[in-house]
């Protein structure tokens, strides 16, 4: 089954048309960023790119580029971990992760360049 | 496999003529996987025909690709790399890179080079993701959405451990545990457990488990875990540590956060913990690889793999009618060992209309493949029939 062109454009034009899962009017961006790159211990952004949070760890998931980044599912991966990463819901209470929850599902995305592929 | 110009897709945003141009001045290409995402580099090798991309980290194999292979060739087997890869270095004197012993009588680091004189084992394993299975959970589980693919038969060539134990005089008295460490580089800033790849299982896990080098005839790709791979028999993928560089016997499980508490399977809701069952053995499951959506009428192959987890898979049955029936359905091929899998192929005469095709094994111990497999927070290990089953419309 081979792959085409169009399959990539209509890939690229998806993620145009991408709309984050929580809007930003709804959401501590403040309060989230700097959970993201302070309070978490460590620090989300040691692994974790971002765009928004000017971080550019190479660890784990590039968030920019990542698929079906909604809010229930960043919120069960930093409550319970996935894989290698630690469950975080000992070190950040149940307000902070949802606080960094949401900021991530409303900034993520941003960075058209992103790919998650490096070539 | 369609080829495209090697360009980032940000290049790809000034249109079909920037492609075209870039085509013709000889940049080098990039291989689109089936979702349309370009293979990342270090697995640039993989048959993209055969692939979806996930993340960087998380390739899954396509169903239909499995078809009716006792081996999965090393170009079409899943990748999921909890850490990114180690650099190439690693893999260009393979003979060199060292591993520790630890928690025996006589200590000792040996080179690959070393240890391919103690002794040789090969042995057919299937590699099998813990979360393979995860679109089948209804509970939005995170981490990547696998359905059948996060699973391959692999030959594996290497040194029994029993055999290293032998050697370095025998395990000392009280250590419960076989733990294996990965070599990934680990970021300044984070304690080594935060992230560190390292697992333990039983210690009896000794007797059947092997440190290979080989897969599937060729030296271990950099991707899956070369130049030293740890492998246990029957148990999930997370436990073949790769890029071994430590193995010790220990009196305690891995203070590592995958261990204490990741990869425990527990309620929807639940944080892990050390007390929760960990990902282990397999469990006993089968699924069809073709068809998958479409047939002609007629005489039509279905095939598919049946596996027993950590007894030898017995049998498979299949049902054409959505599990209201079932048949024994014969295995083709030789039978590569109690951790391998078999395929299964069933001439069946279909009529037009959408039919069912859901298959269900059973293992030598008797345990049989269960209809339904209960949500679990991480949503791992997923083995049910009717999840598995396809609807397969002839016409």
């Amino acid at each position: 089954m081979p792959n085409s062109v169009a399959s990539l454009a209509a890939a690229i034009f998806l993620s145009f048309a991408a709309i984050p899962a929580v809007a930003e009017a709804d959401v501590d961006l403040e309060a989230g960023r700097a959970i993201f790159n302070e309070t978490a211990e460590p620090s989300c952004a040691i692994c974790h790119s971002l765009v928004d949070a000017e971080a550019e760890g190479e660890v784990g998931p590039n968030l920019d580029a990542m698929e079906g980044l909604d809010l229930d599912r960043i919120r069960a991966a930093v409550a319970g971990g996935v894989g290698v990463m630690p469950a975080f819901d000992e070190v950040l209470s149940e307000e902070e992760i949802e606080t960094v929850s949401a900021y991530v599902a409303a900034v993520a995305g941003k960075d058209a360049n992103a790919t998650g592929i490096s070539n | 496999m369609t080829q495209l110009p090697g360009l980032k897709r940000r290049h790809f945003l000034v249109g079909a003529a920037g492609v075209s141009g870039a085509a013709m001045v000889g940049l080098p290409t990039v291989t689109l996987a089936q979702d349309g995402t370009p293979l990342p580099d270090y697995v640039a090798w993989k048959d993209a025909d055969a692939m979806i991309v996930h993340s960087p980290e998380t390739l899954e194999t396509v169903r239909g690709a499995i078809g009716t292979g006792i081996v999965t060739p090393n170009d079409e087997v899943y990748i999921r790399n909890n850490l990114p890869a180690p650099d190439e270095s690693i893999v260009a004197d393979r003979d060199a890179w060292e591993v520790t012993f630890e928690g025996l009588a006589e200590p000792m680091s040996l080179t690959v080079g070393q240890l391919k004189t103690v002794g040789v084992e090969t042995i057919a394993t299937v590699l099998q993701c813990s979360g393979n299975g995860r679109k089948f959970f209804e509970h939005e589980a995170s981490g990547s959405q696998w359905e059948t693919g996060a699973a391959g038969c692999i030959i594996w060539s290497g040194v029994p451990v029993r055999d290293l134990v032998s050697m370095m005089g025998g395990v000392t008295e009280g250590m419960n545990w076989l733990t294996g460490t990965g070599g990934e580089e680990i970021p300044d800033g984070l304690p080594p457990e935060t992230i560190q790849v390292e697992r333990s299982v039983p210690v009896d896990m000794m007797e059947t488990a092997i440190l290979a080098w080989e897969m599937n005839g060729e030296p271990i790709p950099l991707a899956h875990g070369g130049p030293l791979r740890l492998v246990i028999p029957g148990y999930y993928g997370v436990n073949n540590v790769k890029y071994l560089k430590r193995l010790a016997f220990t009196a305690e499980e891995s203070p590592a956060k995958i261990q204490q508490t990741g990869y425990r399977i527990r309620p929807v809701g639940e944080s892990g913990d050390p007390s929760q069952p960990s990902m282990y053995e397999m469990s006993v499951k089968s699924w069809i690889t073709g068809p998958l959506m479409d047939a002609a009428t007629g005489k039509v192959q279905i095939h598919g793999v049946a596996m027993g987890g950590t007894s030898a898979v017995e049998k498979v049955e299949l049902s054409l009618d959505g599990g209201e029936t079932w048949a024994e359905a014969p295995f083709v091929g030789p039978d590569l060992g109690p951790y391998a899998w078999r395929p299964f192929v069933v001439i069946a005469d279909l009529e037009a209309g959408t039919h069912t095709l859901a298959s269900r094994a059973m293992n030598a111990t008797g345990d049989v493949q269960p209809e339904d497999f209960p949500p679990n927070e991480r949503a791992y290990g997923h083995n049910g029939w009717r999840a598995h089953a396809v609807d397969v419309t002839v016409s």
